[in-house]
């Protein structure tokens, strides 16, 4: 066998439900096999999945730890030697395994490759980019709001594209690679871990490719979840983490005094108060 | 051998239209299609409805209106047919209204065809024969001879092969001129469109777009009909088309200045629009590119050199002048061939 699907379910049963049944109509079950790890879901979930799919190998985690940690646990009992991590909110529409594994293993030094994601309205998800640094994320982010400007980003050809970093939501990854550098660092909850993984990948001598000829559908991807304050200082956590991993002292200098000029008045909204401030203790106590 | 079919059907909002179109569908699916409804996030309580009356279709919920545009191409990534039937809510099929698309495309020179579709309120006599398109996306009434030629296929009940067009639209379109991009793509792809009278329904129009504002409906339709022949053309056949294009821009403000069913805001923002998305045209033409097979040539032999449907005798001067600059610029357009 040469392929483990790693797909994590975390209440998500009719999603993922979609997600596996287009996987089985494109894949070669004979040199592939699909891996559900399922983050503790309190829906039918656990009982639905591995009696609709009996060819699926079903693992149930009783504590949900992140989609790192999951992704790991995945990981830990796949039999392919290379591994597909898959987010539950997809669809394939058309065979890319098989090329997208080619391709990875055309090129010894080739680490990961990741397909092109588009959204459920056909439009082009932009879904890779430039190492995170405070600059590079100003970028990205005065376009996040423009989907203009993101389709602008699209490849025209079908050539594979080297970056310095993909999106989580799919990627191929060497197994022996995936081992060697350590799998998903599980302190990060739910941002930042493909970035994370992308740098140590590439800290390791291997690179990152796009492929742009190898498409499929990221439902998700769509909207960005405004407003819920939980996620945004997750969001800000596995920042600060992740610059502290992996970039200059310079640069953590000025994340901090972004995150101050951002949260420091924010301490005067009622609503927001707490949020600010448990974040602002962050960026005191994280060296 | 048979080919399995997936029919979408978008809805927005259109609790009442439902049944009459399902239940009309449904009796001519047997084990050969599925019925897949793209819900576009209805308040109306679509959603609920459908899970209840008809388990047995398949309900994609989206949070968000996704336009029609983009409705579809959701249900396209979610078929599991080779051929892909496009329907509209607001409609009730015939006998026979699924084979008969089914037959149309069975040629391999033919991916899209499209049914005969009956509007209320207008006449029999605009049915004999079907129509084209202009440059300026207007549709031209009564064009072609043959029954079964038509320029493009209209998006309320279409069929088209999934594993040659891919997703039919362009999900920025969002609502009209999407099935004219889609039928130029084919053309431009070497493909043909049909048009088959064995395969009839009712429509009962705009159902959906009338419960929305003209300021929007103004800007998608204008831009879009435009949009398609900036898309499409090449640069020396779109100056050839810039007088037209000139002519029309003033006209629409003038008709929206008196209060004519257009948005004054809708029309100047849709050629603001062109200016201001220069780029992201050019990446789309970029694309399209990439999978042309024929010359414009073969496309614009069947469009119209008209300007309006017109019979009044303005209307006849108009399209005389039209037809002869046309001709003067090298447009040969299909009334030109004769």
């Amino acid at each position: 066998m040469k392929l483990s699907i790693i797909i994590v379910n975390f209440n998500g049963v009719n999603v993922t439900k979609n997600c596996i049944s287009s996987l089985y109509r494109f894949l070669d079950v004979q040199e592939s096999e699909v891996i559900v790890v399922d983050n503790n879901s309190s829906d039918a979930s656990r009982t639905e999945l591995p009696a609709l799919f009996p060819q699926i190998v079903f693992h149930q985690l009783h504590e949900n730890k992140g989609f790192g940690a999951a992704n790991n646990a995945g990981a830990k009992i796949a039999s392919g030697e290379i591994l597909f991590f898959l987010n539950n909110d997809t669809l394939l529409t058309s065979e890319i395994t098989e090329k997208l594994t080619r391709i990875l293993m055309s090129v010894e030094s080739y680490g990961i490759v990741a397909p092109r994601l588009m959204n459920g309205n056909g439009s082009f998800q932009l879904s890779f980019g430039k190492h995170p640094t405070i600059a590079n994320e100003m970028n990205s982010r005065k376009r996040s709001n423009d989907l203009a400007a993101q389709q602008l980003e699209a490849p025209l050809d079908n050539h594979p594209v080297q970056k310095e970093w993909v999106t989580g939501a799919a990627f191929l990854i060497r197994k022996m690679l995936f081992q060697q550098i350590g799998g998903f660092n599980e302190e990060y909850f739910m941002y930042f871990e493909d970035a994370d993984i992308c740098k140590r990948v590439r800290n390791v001598g291997y690179s990152v490719w796009y492929v742009p000829e190898a498409s499929l559908i990221h439902l998700g991807g769509m909207s960005y979840t405004k407003g819920n304050q939980q996620i945004e200082y997750e969001y800000r956590r596995s920042q600060l983490l992740f610059y502290s991993e992996h970039n200059t002292f310079f640069e953590q200098c000025l994340v901090r005094i972004f995150l101050w000029m951002k949260y420091v008045p924010q301490l005067f909204l009622q609503s927001r108060r707490s949020m600010a401030l448990k974040i602002l203790s962050l960026t005191i106590s994280r060296s | 051998m048979k080919q399995f079919v997936s029919i979408i059907i978008v809805n927005f909002n259109g609790k009442h239209f439902l049944n009459d179109c399902i239940s009309s569908v449904m009796p001519q699916c047997a084990d050969r299609a599925e019925i897949i409804v793209v819900d576009n996030g209805s308040k109306d309580g679509s959603a609920d409805y459908l899970k209840q009356t008809f388990p047995s279709v398949r309900l994609i919920e989206s949070m968000e209106n996704l336009g029609f545009a983009g409705g579809n191409n959701l249900g396209v990534n979610h078929a599991n047919g080779n051929y892909i039937v496009l329907l509209n809510n607001d409609t009730k099929v015939n006998n026979g209204w699924l084979d008969g698309l089914v037959k149309a495309i069975s040629d391999d020179r033919i991916v899209c065809a499209s049914s005969l579709i009956k509007t209320e309120g207008i006449p029999d006599r605009y049915y004999e024969k079907n129509g084209s398109i202009n440059f300026l996306g207007h549709n031209i009434m009564r064009v072609f001879d043959e029954p079964t030629d038509i320029f493009f296929a209209g998006g309320a009940s279409l069929i088209f092969k999934k594993e040659i067009i891919g997703l039919p639209f362009d999900a920025d379109y969002f609502v009209y001129a999407e099935d004219v991009y889609l039928s130029l793509r084919s053309r431009f792809m070497g493909y043909q469109i049909r048009h088959t009278n064995e395969s009839t329904l009712e429509h009962f129009g705009s159902g959906t777009s009338k419960t929305q504002k003209t300021k929007y409906l103004s800007f998608y339709q204008e831009r879009n009909r435009i949009l398609n022949t900036f898309l499409f053309f090449s640069p020396s056949t779109i100056i050839k088309v810039l007088p037209l294009l000139c002519i029309n821009a003033v006209v629409k403000c003038c008709a929206s200045l008196i209060g004519m069913k257009y948005s004054i805001r809708g029309i100047v923002r849709a050629y603001g629009w062109f200016f201001v998305h220069r780029d992201l045209i050019k990446q789309k033409r970029a694309t399209l590119l990439l999978e042309r097979k024929v010359d414009e040539k073969e496309v614009i032999r069947y469009m119209s050199g008209k300007l309006t449907n017109g019979e009044s005798i303005i209307g006849k001067v108009i399209n005389t002048i039209s037809l002869a600059y046309c001709a003067l610029v090298g447009l040969k357009v299909i009334e030109l061939k004769r």
